[in-house]
């Protein structure tokens, strides 16, 4: 996976600038260093870590940067092109263009944008969509995201007359989660329970957007900076930046559950009371009485997006902070 | 009998009946049957069709919620909210963002919960669940940028755990597997690789509080080791804080939330061989797994990229 690809050259990259590429020395940290060497393994030298980063990066390339430029689709994996680990890699530290800044923003707000037109929904963002998949025994199947679909949270005892048909399933109900991605048992658990347009609408791609959006602000602000003026290309490139911040501050605030007129007393998608203000994991799809589907709030609470929002609107502030800061000297002036 | 209710008429269910507390009720239903079933011969029927009945209830009451649930509509946006209204691009200033950002953390939206014995963050508000009380080295990694902000001897003991979580002998033998023949990895079962799973709740400390790796308890049940996402995530967060607490910045200062030398050293040793050990076996685990095998009679070379591609390729 290109996600799995490029935080490995990552950790690559800082474990060269840790144990070869810091000046500053003490007893503690070149202890440290040394056990980390621990019999001098030939893959962890300096120039083994080189090559393996230098290979690892083109592997990137092959799957973001080139396709991008070649106005093609990126790829998370040869079945699925669009997957939030790819909102993940444009949060991330790893840099696609590491010498060109202007160009390595470029790409990344453009693998945002594909990301965002691909995958997103009105409460959320989906995992990925719909793809093919070979089974165990040849037979190409399309598979979605079945994890908190609809009826995820129905017991059987439900949910069978629900459908009019059996659950086809080997967990006792619906809410035991069959802990398997191959296509064979991603098809079991899908078994007459989940739906692709009715696929669970997450909130880490929008938070993991807004991280990825303030850092692209702050890069490029910061080149400006020392620059001491602002080139045509940039400042239109910073108009698109702040358009996107725009709308994922929105989107990302506008998803956190709080009570609404009607229901004071909030629910979770599986019936538990639901805390305001506290950032969900997904939105869920639910039947109401009058069998429409409404996306309600999800069965989790998600610390990790709470994380990453966090981060996002702290980011995204500074960066508006330094933005404000460099209009008032008449750096940004058109 | 209990019948089956048409799920658009539910009859009205006695408080006496039912739990007040829907995600207890299978206790509540057991605690109530303690005294109200004397004298009835089928209890196990009669338990599984309150259970039936509680399950109705339950989905009844949510799908009474969505029914009444409208988010409104703004801008083109859907807002869960009474809170917030969207930003117009005029107000998309600072003083807008600080306000939200302080309303946001005044009302417990960036709050962290950790755990004061081993550092693991609450990953859930459900973490009564089977499923969200296990932990990923994942779930750790991704709270990066808050528990280290709001919680610095929070994240240094998560660190510290997860480190000697990867020193467990499952995850050392892995590693031993794949240094020697890559091939376990990439065309063995799914099984082979690193695991990404364990249970906070298994941490045990040693009288130096540091956790015991062979006492935690991995997560047996979880289908596939095949990602290397964990592995890699971890070894840049064990990194970012060892250089966080041993180098100093420009200005000279180091951070709380590093591994500082009186973290690392006397009775806390341990700490030090755990970190240090699992980047040094978490390194060679990614780079082999990603690189040529060792060609028969000859040294080490590095060929990763045909292999890495192939290797990429067929774990996903």
């Amino acid at each position: 996976m290109t996600w799995d690809a490029a935080v490995t050259v990552l950790a690559m990259e800082k474990l060269k600038k840790f144990l070869y590429g810091e000046k500053f020395e003490s007893p503690t940290l070149n202890r440290v260093k040394a056990k980390i060497l621990k019999g001098n393994p030939a893959e962890l030298s300096q120039e083994n870590l080189e090559k393996f980063i230098a290979v690892g990066r083109t592997f990137v390339d092959s799957r973001i940067t080139f396709p991008l430029h070649a106005g093609q689709d990126p790829m998370q994996t040869p079945s699925r092109a669009y997957d939030t680990s790819l909102s993940l890699l444009a949060a991330s530290d790893y840099q696609f263009i590491p010498d060109d800044l202007f160009k390595d923003t470029q790409l990344r707000l453009q693998l945002l944008k594909k990301a965002k037109a691909a995958l997103s929904g009105p409460h959320g963002m989906r995992r990925y969509n719909e793809f093919t998949e070979t089974t165990k025994d040849g037979k190409q199947v399309k598979l979605h995201d079945s994890w908190l679909n609809i009826n995820q949270n129905m017991p059987k005892s439900v949910l069978e007359p629900l459908l009019k048909q059996p659950v086809i399933s080997t967990a006792k109900t619906h809410t035991d989660h069959i802990d398997s991605s191959s296509a064979d048992s991603l098809l079991e658990r899908q078994g007459g329970l989940s739906q692709f347009k009715y696929t669970a609408q997450w909130q880490l791609g929008l938070s993991a957007s807004l991280q990825s959006l303030a850092k692209m602000k702050i890069a490029l602000l910061r080149e400006i900076q020392q620059k001491g003026s602002a080139s045509v290309d940039e400042k239109n490139l910073l108009k698109e930046i702040n358009k996107e911040s725009l709308d994922f501050v929105n989107r990302n605030v506008a998803a956190i559950p709080g009570p609404l007129l009607g229901t004071e007393k909030l629910l979770k998608a599986d019936g538990s009371p639901c805390q305001a203000y506290i950032p969900l994991e997904a939105y869920q799809a639910i039947p109401d009485l009058n069998n429409e589907i409404k996306y309600v709030p999800g069965e989790h609470s998600l610390p990790w997006h709470s994380s990453q929002l966090f981060d996002g609107l702290r980011k995204t502030l500074r960066a508006q902070k330094m933005e404000e800061s460099l209009r008032s000297k008449g750096l940004l002036d058109t | 009998m209990f019948a089956v209710f048409s799920l658009n008429k539910i009859p009205t269910l006695s408080a006496s009946t039912f739990p007040k507390k829907l995600n207890s009720g299978e206790n509540s239903i057991n605690d109530g049957l303690k005294g109200a079933t004397a004298g009835i011969s089928d209890k196990a029927k009669l338990r599984s069709d309150l259970l039936d009945l509680f399950d109705h209830n339950k989905v009844y009451q949510i799908r009474l919620f969505a029914t009444m649930y409208q988010p409104r509509h703004i801008d083109g946006y859907q807002i869960h909210n009474r809170f917030f209204t969207p930003l117009k691009p005029s107000a998309f200033n600072s003083h807008e963002l600080e306000r939200i950002f302080k309303e946001l953390s005044s009302k417990g939206s960036f709050k962290v919960i950790t755990s004061p014995k081993t550092g693991l963050i609450r990953t859930s508000d459900k973490d009564d669940t089977h499923h969200m009380s296990r932990q990923w080295f994942t779930d750790s990694a991704m709270m990066f940028p808050l528990q280290r902000t709001l919680d610095p001897q929070g994240w240094k003991k998560n660190m510290m755990t997860n480190a000697a979580a990867l020193n467990h002998p499952e995850a050392q033998r892995a590693v031993q597997e794949t240094l020697k023949n890559p091939d376990w990895f990439r065309k063995g079962s799914v099984k082979n690789g690193v695991f990404h799973i364990y249970w906070p709740s298994s941490v045990e400390l040693d009288t130096n509080q540091v956790p015991k790796p062979e006492k935690i308890k991995l997560d047996e049940t979880w289908f596939s080791q095949n990602r290397l996402e964990s592995q890699a995530l971890m070894t840049l967060r064990l990194l970012e804080t060892l250089k966080a607490g041993l180098i100093p910045n420009k200005n000279g200062q180091l951070k709380p939330w590093g591994f500082h030398p009186q973290d690392l050293e006397g009775r806390k040793a341990k700490n030090e061989a755990y970190v240090t050990n699992a980047i040094h076996s978490m390194s060679r685990y990614l780079i082999a797994v990603n690189t040529d095998p060792k060609p028969k009679n000859s040294i080490f070379i590095l060929h990763p990229l045909a292999h890495g591609k192939r290797c990429l390729s067929r774990k996903e």
